[in-house]
């Protein structure tokens, strides 16, 4: 295994912020500035994807730039870890873009500039947080990112969305400044900020105490950012977003932003061994357990098709703590490739969600009784990953939660399956009676007049990443070979050192 | 000319200052250009100074070849010399940003002149504040510079004039209180040089004639920097002042007198570890971090913009005493850029106070829904400001209080780590909640109920938006070069802060 | 009772005196016009310490005579140096002070603090 100074990982960084301006600059004009965001989003998908093969290779890719402070520079390098995020996040938002521009044009949204623009600016963001090679550069990209989904989730501009973006902004700042504070500490500490595979905090540092307090600092911002309960409450209220915005941020980028931050707490900063010896991980997984079942549960009785999403993000996110808190190469390999898995599902479900509502401007379960009929590539699209997120079978998700599933068994924690059976029956309630009301029920009403699928722009991403879904459940290791990355990005943590491990 | 740069530094503005009256007589015209460039000037020639102190090491001047302690002397070391730099830059820009602020009429001209010939002079104070190297020449510049302020201040109207004649009072006792410790100090050891006194008095400081010099010092300084509860003369002053004025002013003024405080706390009187010294330092700590609390829960209260940012400036200026409590050599350094930082965010902030207020005759935040759709730019501009004052990344805030976090957590100072971070939630309050009326909100029936007092020009006059926009810029290239600016220039600030052990 | 001893502590208690006097009416009294007048007694008082600093009994004023080169037998010239700056400083500060007042006076027809305060809310 090699460091290899390529920049690369800037470039993904850089690009959407440049072209971000581009998008401002040409207000004007709706095509330019959705034709900018199309090229923003293939290069970005161009560049990360180049960097794939190397990092298979077991080597990683350093871009060290500016110096932010003495001893820490703004370092972006790109490992297995890293890499699974930014290729989902950068994937994704190549699919999202065409999915907006159909949204946001059937719709006739306003302020569609400043919508585009912050995307843009998010997606850099992520990119930034991914390849984060220390916890300053991590954070500052972490609230660049909470900046820049302020303007989003206050899209509508009415007093709905200004409350859900205030208390959206409550949330994620102060958890931010905890974690701030926390990075403080460790540094103070140890005197480095450097993400190390397996962590540099350990015993020796300083007291259980200290570093118990530590940790739940620095839990603090990306647990608020993942949605963990009790710090779930911005995540169903920022729903008023529009559809591709809780699609991209709210099902992959911000709060995989959030788990992906754990991981890095987890794994590169105090590392499994640390981790157990303060008890942290029993701690992770009992929230996180707690998490899935309740969210599952508060998800059922919600009538409002995002809404229910929303809390089944919730849940589902907790399954990648739960992955990294079982402290098993194996779950944590799981737990990784969960951010891919979920991602992918995640945001074909708010796709259909985003374009039933281009048809039907209202998204209440019951509104929605026998439009399956109607719209059968869509909601067989839902159905789909419907299963997937409940853990079917040759989808993807089944794959994350087999792997959760054997290594908890492996350490004889068998009331794990115990966990997964009853959320797979809870996820499989509240998702699938959907459709089953779609293809069975009646037609209200009031929606008798709705004909035909929604427009191409929107069915075709929509398609395309349940397909996806599909190709990734049969085979995880298709075309970029994420679930190996995944194995690598675990082995690394397991092992204490980058490369191919074993 | 090169070789005394460091009293031209002094002597142009003051110059300009006395030629800018005759100048407005005969050519009105030339007026308007001579006072940013004799700034602009300035600016290089300290711009200089700092390149050849990092290089050839600290530079005393002695006025007239009488060398100290019997001569008057500049010190310009790599702090002072930073500290003129960042005077000057933010000088000169709102200076060209005071251009198209003041009345165009001829019958105005007089005013028009005083403004410049005002804001010169404070310039003039400033510079030698930062550069003074005996403490009675420094007092002399002090009143220069505060002089100077009150006649601009009170050039805001009526209501000016009366909170400017309250600060004349206050500042006087501040001014009359350090006067006072000069006496005292001279009286004990014969000495007005600080490079003579940072060897006499720390022997001297268990004096008890000495330790009250050292208290009516402290306070002296501390009303003029405005520290808590010594503040009470800032609201209304910054509220009612001409807004290019208070930009200078609140920018810079007192923030060059906590680093006047630092000067002697760190320096002449010898720094932590006397217990004279520890005793003020914990005194102005603990006032500081009150006053970090009460200035942003009272900036959150107000509804007047500039009287919200003058209680923010409460709450900002405080973090320098905060980081002279704390000791540690990283709170050091996050004193030094914050006062870099906020120097530069301050004054930005008064700018968009004052170009808002140009536009739309308004300075009332409720009023303010969809500001964005009628001024963009000064929109963004003030979007980065508000981070830097919250303490966002990547903006020079977030990497002052970065500093100051990792300084207070290595000096053991945790409740001022924890002040620190609630006074950035604090400050997240009002700023965002301002920023939300700015883009996100609009007034009845989705209509933008602004009203536009001035049409002449789109939004506002380039020569207003220039340096808004280049404050904007610097505030991020600070943040960003922070490093650099750490390694290159903050670690000459003094081998006897910094030790040898570095950061 | 000498001389000496007036100099040396009464004096200097009377300046006291006479500095909290100004700080005091500074802070009680409720015309601006006496809280200025105030301020310039308050400055007085420094430039009276001052001077006290410098005095030394049956010293000369510090122009070299003939013959004497002890620097005993002068005064110390430099309190006094100094407060000549002291002194245009005290006096600029009042002009400035009483310009404002000038224009407090034209607007608000009165000088007393509450009533100019009430007068500027309205």
């Amino acid at each position: 295994m090699e460091f290899l100074i390529d920049n690369r990982p800037l470039w993904a960084v850089l690009i959407p912020l440049c072209l971000s301006v581009l998008i401002l600059i040409c207000h004007h004009f709706p095509n330019m500035r959705e034709f900018w965001t199309l090229v923003a989003a293939a290069f970005k998908v161009g560049i990360v994807y180049s960097m794939i093969p190397t990092i298979l290779a077991g080597n990683v890719l350093m871009s060290a730039t500016l110096e932010l402070a003495p001893g820490i520079s703004l370092c972006l390098r790109a490992d297995a870890a890293g890499m699974v995020f930014a290729a989902l996040a950068s994937l994704l938002w190549f699919i999202t873009s065409f999915f907006s521009i159909g949204y946001m044009r059937s719709l006739k949204e306003l302020h569609q500039t400043g919508y585009y623009f912050s995307f843009a600016i998010c997606l850099s963001a992520t990119m930034g947080i991914a390849f984060a090679g220390n916890l300053l550069t991590f954070i500052v990209f972490f609230e660049l990112l909470t900046l820049a989904t302020y303007p989003l989730v206050a899209h509508h501009r009415d007093q709905e969305s200004l409350k859900a973006s205030r208390r959206y902004l409550v949330y994620t700042i102060i958890g931010g400044q905890l974690t701030l504070l926390g990075i403080a500490f460790v540094y103070y500490l140890t005197g480095s900020l450097e993400f190390i595979p397996g962590g540099f905090m350990n015993t020796d540092t300083a007291s259980k105490t200290v570093l118990v307090i530590v940790f739940l600092l620095l839990l603090a911002g990306p647990a608020v950012k993942a949605g963990l309960m009790p710090f779930h409450g911005w995540l169903p209220s920022a729903m008023v977003a529009p559809t591709p915005v809780s699609a991209l941020l709210h099902a992959v980028a911000v709060v995989k932003a959030g788990c992906f931050g754990i991981i890095r707490m987890v794994g590169y900063v105090f590392g499994p061994a640390t981790m157990q010896a303060i008890g942290m991980d029993t701690f992770l997984v009992a929230i996180a357990s707690f998490t899935i079942i309740t969210a599952s549960v508060i998800a059922l009785t919600q009538n409002h098709l995002k809404q229910r999403l929303a809390f089944s993000t919730i849940s589902q996110l907790s399954y990648i703590v739960l992955g990294i808190g079982l402290m098993n190469p194996m779950t944590m390999a799981a737990g990784i490739f969960h951010l891919f898995a979920h991602g992918m599902m995640k945001i074909t479900l708010f796709f259909t969600a985003g374009a039933i509502y281009t048809k039907t401007h209202d998204l209440r379960i019951n509104m929605l009784s026998g439009l399956g009929r109607v719209m059968p590539f869509t909601f067989t699209a839902y159905t789909i990953c419907s299963l997937g997120i409940a853990g079917m079978p040759f989808t993807v998700g089944f794959i994350s939660k087999w792997n959760i599933l054997m290594g908890a068994v492996e350490d004889g924690k068998l009331w794990v399956i115990a966990l997964l059976l009853v959320s797979a029956v809870l996820t499989c309630a509240y998702l699938l009676s959907v459709s089953y009301k779609a293809f069975f029920g009646k037609v209200v009403p009031s929606m008798q007049h709705i004909k035909g699928e929604p427009n191409l722009l929107c069915l075709f991403p929509l398609l395309t990443a349940c397909f996806l879904s599909l190709v990734f459940g049969i085979f995880p290791d298709f075309a970029e070979n994420f679930y190996q990355l995944a194995q690598m990005a675990a082995a690394n943590i397991f092992n204490g050192f980058f490369g191919l491990g074993g | 000319m090169i070789t005394n740069a460091p009293v031209l530094i002094v002597l142009i503005p003051l110059a300009t200052a006395l030629l800018t009256p005759l100048i407005s007589y005969l050519v009105p015209k030339l007026m308007r250009y001579l006072a940013p460039l004799a700034l602009g000037t300035v600016t290089l020639l300290s711009g200089y100074n700092l390149y050849h102190v990092v290089n050839h090491g600290a530079w005393h001047y002695h006025f007239g070849g009488w060398t100290p302690p019997f001569g008057i002397e500049f010190v310009i070391d790599p702090l002072s010399a930073t500290i003129a730099v960042v005077v000057g830059l933010v000088a000169t820009l709102v200076i060209i940003f005071a251009k198209s602020y003041l009345p165009e009429e001829r019958e105005n001209l007089l005013k028009f002149s005083l403004f410049y010939v005002l804001f010169l002079l404070v310039a003039t104070g400033i510079f030698g504040i930062t550069l003074a190297g005996d403490i009675f020449t420094l007092y002399v510049f002090i009143e220069i510079a505060s002089i100077a302020a009150y006649g601009l201040l009170a050039m805001g109207g009526y209501k000016a004039a009366v909170s400017s004649f309250r600060y004349v009072l206050i500042g006087t006792v501040g001014a009359s209180f350090y006067l006072l410790a000069v006496a005292f100090i001279y009286a004990n050891t014969g000495s007005l040089n600080m490079a003579d006194l940072s060897t006499l008095l720390p022997p001297l400081l268990t004096d008890r004639t000495m330790i009250f010099a050292v208290a009516i010092l402290v306070a002296g300084l501390g009303i003029k920097s405005a520290l808590w509860p010594m503040h009470t003369w800032m609201p209304d002053v910054y509220t009612y002042g001409p807004p290019p004025a208070v930009a200078f002013i609140a920018g810079t003024m007192t923030k060059v007198f906590s680093y006047v405080l630092f000067r002697f706390l760190y320096f002449i009187l010898g720094g932590p570890g006397n217990p004279v010294i520890d005793t003020v330092l914990f005194i102005i700590g603990i006032l500081a971090a009150i006053a970090i609390l009460y200035g942003s829960i009272m900036a959150i209260a107000q509804k007047d913009f500039r009287r919200m940012l003058a209680y923010s400036s409460v709450a900002q200026i405080s973090y320098l005493p905060l980081a002279m409590a704390i000791g540690s050599p990283a709170a050091l350094v996050g004193l030094i850029l914050q006062l870099i930082s906020h120097a530069m965010t301050k004054s930005l902030l008064y700018m968009t106070a004052g170009g808002i207020d140009w536009k739309t005759g308004n300075v009332n935040v409720t009023r303010f829904n969809g500001l964005y759709k009628i001024m963009p730019i000064t929109c963004g501009v003030f979007l980065v400001a508000a981070c830097s004052m919250i303490g966002l990344p990547p903006t020079s805030g977030f990497f002052a209080k970065w500093y100051l976090l990792t300084g207070s957590l290595s000096g053991h100072q945790l409740l001022f780590a924890i002040v620190l971070v609630i006074s950035s939630l604090l400050n997240a309050i009002y700023f965002l909640r301002l920023l939300e009326r700015f883009f996100f909100r609009t007034g009845i029936d989705d209509k933008i109920d602004i009203q536009i007092v001035r049409f002449s020009v789109r939004e506002l006059p380039l020569s207003m938006l220039v340096p808004m926009i280049t404050m904007a810029i610097l505030i991020v290239i600070v943040g960003l070069g922070s490093g650099y600016l750490v390694d290159f220039a903050l670690q000459y600030i003094s081998p006897l802060i910094l030790g040898g052990g570095g950061l | 009772m000498t001389i000496a001893f007036l100099a040396s502590y009464v004096l200097f208690w009377l300046v006291a005196i006479m500095y909290c006097c100004g700080l005091f009416g500074m802070m009680q009294v409720k015309n601006l016009m006496r809280k200025l007048m105030a301020m310039n007694i308050m400055q007085t008082a420094i430039i009276l310490f001052y001077l006290l600093l410098g005095y030394k009994p049956d010293a000369v004023t510090p122009i070299l005579i003939n013959g004497i080169t002890n620097p005993v037998f002068y005064a110390n010239p430099l309190p006094q140096a100094l407060m000549l700056t002291a002194i245009v400083v005290n006096l600029s500060t009042t002009g400035v002070a009483l310009t404002l007042l000038i224009i407090i006076a034209r607007k608000y027809d009165t000088l007393e603090e509450d009533e100019v305060l009430r007068r500027m809310c309205e």
